[in-house]
């Protein structure tokens, strides 16, 4: 009967440790530190990453910084943002690119690149896992909390 | 001439320019190049009727053809971050063409300045904006179908304007309010059974209204354009009605003048919706084309498409329409027995932009990647006997005919 006991206990911590380890870690919408903005809604960071009104409330212009390709992290920002699969919201962009309606967005190849391309630059706006926020950082919306 | 002359001067500065971009902007990333891509095959069951993607193709598909041509293209895009608020974009897509040139492959050439995040101007050849997709209807894996629908965009010849346009964005209501107003000139293909007519058109003043709110999106679009050019067929009838005396023809020469197209104003309207909930998507937009000239008579079309999404696969039903007024030949006191090829030459004249059909259209589109996506779509078109503008008759008959129309589209971007 303890053995038994043992393994259900073993068991419920591996079921716990899989639930934790696949729950998604909120993704928070960051700005420079010296953007005035302190906070987006919800319909305005749609507006500004699907290339409908690129600006801040305050309507200074924004620079969106987007991950390369099909990153794990963009793929769920675009799913908590809008709820579209990446390859509808790269064919929406399409209209927009090739119709030369918008200019394309800033594209950084990592994590990384993407914090440092915003800490240098006042007017740029990207998203990062929460873990990765910085006190050089400014977050105006977390997604997925 | 000079139009001619202007537009291939103006591509040869774009591509110096372009080419001098590369040399001096590479290095610094400004530079990024991107394109758009499609292979399509096209089968269809007509053995009168050609499918065309659209009025300017001269080359139809009939039973028994597998065409490759109607819709494979290859765009590619080059554009030069001058800096935060000043860009210049070329476009070059190539594609099957009646008439081939450096011109035609230019699909977009133009600067760009963003005076703040309200205001954007652009200077050069752009995308027109005539009806909902004539901007990015050939960039197929920007929408769900196979193809916009003929009914509308098969009227449509041209993909491009020189000229100006300016854009004002503004926040409110919850979603953007979009206003654009634009002008310029435009040039392109219009083709039949055996001829292939340049179309150029000049004067346009065209606006276009939107309220974007993410989930749904209204537009309003009106344009109005002055033709620049006579095309040769009418020409040719107009030499030869305006001769004949009274007794044959009374007021021969007045009837002659009003088929002359130099110079009359025609008129492009449309009214458009989306509204996407869950999983699915609604669309419909109406149309109309008017003219100060009896030879492009009033067109209504429209369509409505609803398409759902499961997974990377998406299924759709379209049903679009056209229709307009035939001509039918009835000028008082002419002398029908002595004129019947001149009367034959003037109804064919008169119904040449005519259009009159219906498609239902069932389609799967598939993402094979977040940038590759394959369509299969079938087409059942009814076609009257009034109306055959978006297809090549092979015959001098017009009959009405159910076609079935397949396209297999495989679509991308990089």
């Amino acid at each position: 009967m303890k053995k038994f006991n043992q393994v259900v206990t073993i068991l419920l911590l591996l079921i716990l440790f899989i639930v934790f380890a696949q729950a998604e870690e909120p993704l928070a919408v960051v700005v420079n530190k010296a953007n005035p903005v302190d906070e987006l809604s919800r319909s305005e960071l749609i507006d500004l990453f699907m290339g409908k009104y690129v600006a801040f409330p305050n309507d200074v212009k924004a620079i969106p910084v987007e991950l390369n390709g099909d990153h794990k992290i963009k793929i769920d920002f675009y799913r908590y943002l809008v709820g579209m699969p990446l390859s509808r919201v790269n064919a929406y962009w399409s209209r927009l690119r090739f119709t030369g309606r918008k200019r394309a967005a800033v594209f950084k190849s990592n994590e990384n690149d993407l914090i440092a391309f915003i800490i240098a630059n006042e007017l740029a706006i990207g998203y990062v896992p929460q873990s990765l926020i910085t006190e050089d950082l400014k977050v105006v919306y977390i997604l997925n909390e | 001439m000079f139009l001619e002359q202007r537009n291939n001067l103006f591509c040869i500065f774009l591509l110096i320019f372009a080419s001098h971009a590369t040399a001096n902007e590479i290095a610094s990333s400004k530079l990024k190049f991107s394109g758009f891509a499609t292979i399509g095959v096209v089968i269809s069951d007509s053995d009168q009727y050609g499918y065309r993607k659209d009025v300017s193709s001269d080359e139809g598909v009939y039973s028994g053809e597998v065409d490759f041509k109607q819709h494979s293209l290859l765009g590619l895009q080059a554009n030069w971050f001058i800096s935060s608020n000043f860009d210049a974009v070329y476009q070059g897509v190539l594609r099957d063409l009646a008439e081939p040139s450096l011109d035609r492959y230019t699909t977009q050439a133009f600067l760009r300045y963003e005076v703040n995040a309200n205001w954007s101007v652009r200077v050069g050849r752009t995308a027109p904006d005539l009806f909902l997709l004539t901007e990015y209807r050939d960039i197929d894996f920007s929408y769900i179908w196979a193809t916009a629908p003929n009914e509308i965009y098969g009227i449509i010849p041209y993909r491009s304007i020189d000229g100006v346009d300016a854009t004002y964005s503004q926040r409110g209501f919850g979603g953007v309010f979009k206003t654009k107003l634009f002008t310029g000139s435009s040039e392109a293909e219009i083709s039949g059974k055996s001829t292939v007519e340049a179309v150029k058109i000049e004067n346009i003043m065209g606006g276009s209204l939107s309220f974007d709110h993410f989930n749904w999106v209204i537009q309003a679009k009106h344009s109005q354009v002055e033709i620049a050019n006579e095309p040769s067929s009418n020409t040719f009838l107009v030499e030869n009605i305006s001769q004949l005396p009274d007794f044959l023809w009374p007021n021969s020469l007045a009837f002659a003048q009003s088929l002359l197209l130099k110079g009359k104003k025609v008129n492009y309207s449309s009214v458009s919706s989306q509204y996407q909930w869950n999983n699915w998507l609604a669309s419909a937009e109406l149309s109309k084309i008017n003219s100060e000239s009896d030879v492009i008579p009033k067109i209504t079309s429209g369509y409505a498409a609803l398409s759902y999404q499961f997974n990377a696969h998406q299924l759709y039903g379209i049903y679009a329409f056209t229709d307009s007024n035939h001509y039918v030949f009835n000028e008082p006191g002419v002398n029908e027995a002595a004129l019947g090829e001149l009367i034959h030459g003037t109804t064919e004249l008169m119904n040449f932009y005519v259009p009159n059909q219906q498609t239902i259209s069932l389609g799967w589109r598939c993402d094979i990647s977040n940038d590759i996506a394959s369509t299969l779509q079938w087409n059942y078109t009814k076609i009257a006997d009034t109306g055959r503008l978006l297809w090549l008759n092979k015959s001098d008959n017009n009959v009405a005919e159910n076609v079935n129309t397949f396209l297999l589209t495989l679509s991308m971007v990089f």
